[in-house]
């Protein structure tokens, strides 16, 4: 089973993306904070792939965790699939400077498509 | 003193002189008379020797003795009257001669300051001019006048009255000396400015005998003069100008110096040569301390890179450039925003300075970060529920949720409806962008034909739907062109969903990309479906603008997808047109330069 780490601070859409991981057979693990997102990390469980949104709860955002990540021998290769509704570009190029694995306007998909994409995503890192 | 002519009457102004000459004269002729008696004597002595031997009663001896006597008294006195004629005759000419040459020498010295010297007889009206006049008139002996009244005739009518009324009232009037000018012409017929001089010397009585006296000609002086006049009238014009250019320049100077603009004034290489006093309140650097350092230095540290070359190169180019993405702190340390304007100031084509004009925009950067902020707050903030209604009302919709029919057909609408939410929404985004100048532009490579591709593949269900047939018309030789990637998504994302949206059931769209020209790509979407109405043709790249016939086909259009189209593919230095005809179909065509024109925005 593999698990998805979720950075995102909206309840409703949190409800809905982990219903839909669980559905699809995934384990999501829910992180609303850049430092909780990397006490994920840095603890016990094993992320295969991190759901990421930009704008989050404390004063870290996206980029912030992203740059974290990457900086870490152990951590820099786990895929981020960015799903936000940032209006600004300036963030994504950003984002694909980084080296994240896709960036979604979170409107203009439906959550199987994202899902679709992960999953195919981890299957062919195999 | 004067000089003395041959011809000149002696004067004779003493009472005894008259008086001695009159006894003089008296012993002259008494002197002829005896001679003449003893020449009588002699003769009748010689001639009738025996007559008067007998007459007298002596000796003819004796006769002979009185003629000898009479014939010596007669040689005697025809001696002396001789020799005191040729006395007199020597003395006069030795006097002639010594007076000759004291005219000469006076003349001489009176012409060696080039002036003519002549004589006039007032009784005879005769003229003498002396040979230096004669040259400066150019007459030789021949022509040279030989009266005044010949001389006359070689005045210029305009001055003889007037030459006339002078020596009228000079001689007739008792002066002595008289000046006057007038126009004298020469032997060849040329006008000669000329002064005249004249002694006039008078008997003890005041009559007026002659009148000597020098010509100068002064016709060189006169021109001098004349060219002197109008020098002065034309420097006097000159100056007139430069003060007129003066008050000018200094208008213009006053108008910089108060300008609320920081202006500045550099050469060639964009070192300050002046700055006005707006300067200082830009920057707050004051305009001595700018003097001599590089326009834009107290921007390089904080404005981006490519603007600081940008400028470098305008510089070195002599181009103009408008920017305003100039940043800068103040002294105290204040940030602060402006804009410049650089233009050269040419000569004959070739910059010789530059003038930089700032405004400082910190408000209204600010003002349009504010917008710029709002507007992706607002997305933001707009696009979240968008997102929790699509994602809720697709969770309903899939298989494992047991839901009925009829009420599965509702949530599809309300999906639907929520899409059409999401799209207005990215419009209006798109829109904020492009008036705010803020639209995301990386240029890339991009293959055109990809990009159609991926636009293609996003309308596949709705052209499934409509059995519209797709037919891709792309040549080989289609170029990559440095494009946005988003943007160029857009163009045919639009024209392909309006080609497919506005044909009815089993209609055909194709799609053209090729290569135009060398430095272009053309494309085209041509579809045969409803067509544009003429008259509503006009408005169709208009902002939310729908024609009637769109609207009752898809109620759901926004009217901004062609507007930000036209929009993107003009900013690019491309262009964008169409055909249109109802019930035919419509042709939308343009081309792409493979280049881009725009600069690189840093967002």
């Amino acid at each position: 089973m593999k698990h998805i780490l979720v950075l995102e601070d909206d309840s409703a859409l949190i409800t809905a993306i982990e219903h839909q991981l669980s559905m699809r057979g995934f384990s999501p693990v829910i992180a609303r904070t850049v430092e909780e997102g990397l006490s994920v990390i840095d603890g016990e469980e094993h992320i295969d792939a991190i759901w990421l949104d930009h704008y989050l709860l404390g004063k870290q955002n996206g980029l912030d965790f992203v740059a974290r990540l990457k900086g870490s021998e152990h951590t820099k290769n786990i895929p981020v699939f960015v799903v936000s509704n940032s209006a600004g570009a300036e963030s994504m190029t950003s984002y694909m400077r980084l080296g994240v694995e896709q960036y979604y306007t979170k409107a203009d998909y439906d959550l199987s498509q994202i899902i679709n994409d992960i999953s195919y995503a981890l299957e062919n890192a195999q | 003193m004067t000089p003395t002519p041959t011809q000149r009457i002696p004067l004779s102004n003493t009472s005894e002189t008259s008086w001695m000459t009159t006894i003089s004269r008296i012993a002259y002729l008494l002197a002829i008379f005896v001679a003449f008696l003893s020449l009588c004597a002699g003769g009748f002595f010689i001639l009738t020797p025996n007559i008067v031997a007998n007459a007298l009663g002596i000796a003819p001896m004796f006769v002979q003795i009185g003629v000898s006597i009479c014939v010596l008294i007669f040689t005697a006195i025809a001696g002396l009257l001789v020799g005191n004629v040729q006395r007199e005759l020597s003395h006069a000419n030795d006097i002639t001669q010594r007076l000759k040459e004291t005219r000469d020498r006076y003349a001489e010295i009176l012409e060696s300051s080039g002036a003519g010297a002549w004589e006039r007889n007032l009784l005879d009206d005769s003229l003498y001019v002396s040979d230096h006049w004669r040259s400066l008139f150019g007459y030789d002996e021949q022509h040279a006048p030989k009266t005044y009244a010949e001389l006359l005739e070689s005045v210029h009518p305009d001055d003889v009255s007037a030459l006339k009324e002078t020596l009228t009232h000079a001689i007739g009037g008792g002066m002595r000396v008289y000046k006057t000018d007038y126009r004298l012409k020469t032997n060849s017929g040329n006008w000669r400015y000329i002064i005249e001089e004249g002694t006039i010397e008078r008997t003890s009585d005041g009559i007026p005998m002659h009148v000597s006296g020098s010509t100068r000609d002064i016709s060189a002086i006169r021109e001098a003069e004349e060219l002197l006049r109008r020098r002065t009238d034309e420097l006097r014009k000159a100056n007139e100008r430069i003060h007129e250019e003066m008050l000018n320049t200094k208008k213009f100077a006053q108008a910089v110096a108060s300008s609320n603009e920081a202006i500045l004034i550099t050469d060639t290489t964009g070192i300050i040569l002046y700055a006005n006093n707006a300067w200082e309140a830009l920057t707050g650097v004051s305009p001595e301390k700018a003097l001599g350092t590089y326009a834009i230095a107290p921007f390089e540290a904080l404005s981006p890179i490519s603007v600081a070359q940008s400028v470098r190169q305008t510089f070195h180019d002599g181009t103009t450039l408008f920017t305003d993405d100039l940043a800068g702190t103040r002294g105290n340390n204040t940030p602060y925003n402006a804009e410049v304007y650089i233009a050269p100031i040419s000569e004959h084509h070739t910059p010789i300075f530059y003038t930089a004009i700032f405004s400082d925009v910190t408000k209204r950067k600010a003002v349009d970060k504010a917008k710029t902020e709002f507007v992706s707050l607002a997305s933001h903030q707009l696009r979240t529920p968008l997102s929790t209604i699509r994602w809720y009302t697709e969770m309903l919709l899939s298989e494992n949720m047991a839901i009925p029919e009829e009420s599965r057909s509702y949530i599809k609408e309300i999906y639907d409806a929520n899409k059409r939410m999401i799209e207005l929404v990215e419009s209006l985004l798109n829109v904020s962008r492009l008036d705010l100048g803020t639209m995301r532009w990386i240029p890339e490579p991009i293959r055109p034909i990809e990009a159609a591709k991926t636009a293609l593949k996003e309308l596949q269900p709705l052209a499934r739907e409509k059995h519209i047939t797709i037919i891709e018309s792309f040549a080989t030789d289609a170029p990559d062109i440095m494009f946005d990637r988003a943007q160029m998504h857009m163009i045919f994302q639009n024209l392909l969903s309006n080609a497919v949206k506005y044909t009815p059931q089993n209609g055909v769209v194709e799609i053209t990309i090729q290569k135009e020209g060398t430095e272009h790509l053309f494309f085209s979407v041509k579809d045969n479906g409803y067509g544009i109405p003429a008259d509503q043709q006009s408005r169709i790249f208009n902002k939310m603008f729908r024609a009637d016939n769109a609207k009752a086909v898809d109620a759901t259009g926004t009217g901004l997808g062609l507007y930000i189209i036209k929009h993107i593919i003009e900013s690019d230095g491309g262009s964008i047109h169409f055909d249109s005809e109802v019930g035919k179909g419509s042709t939308f065509y343009g081309i792409l330069p493979i280049q881009p024109i725009r600069k690189v925005a840093e967002e």
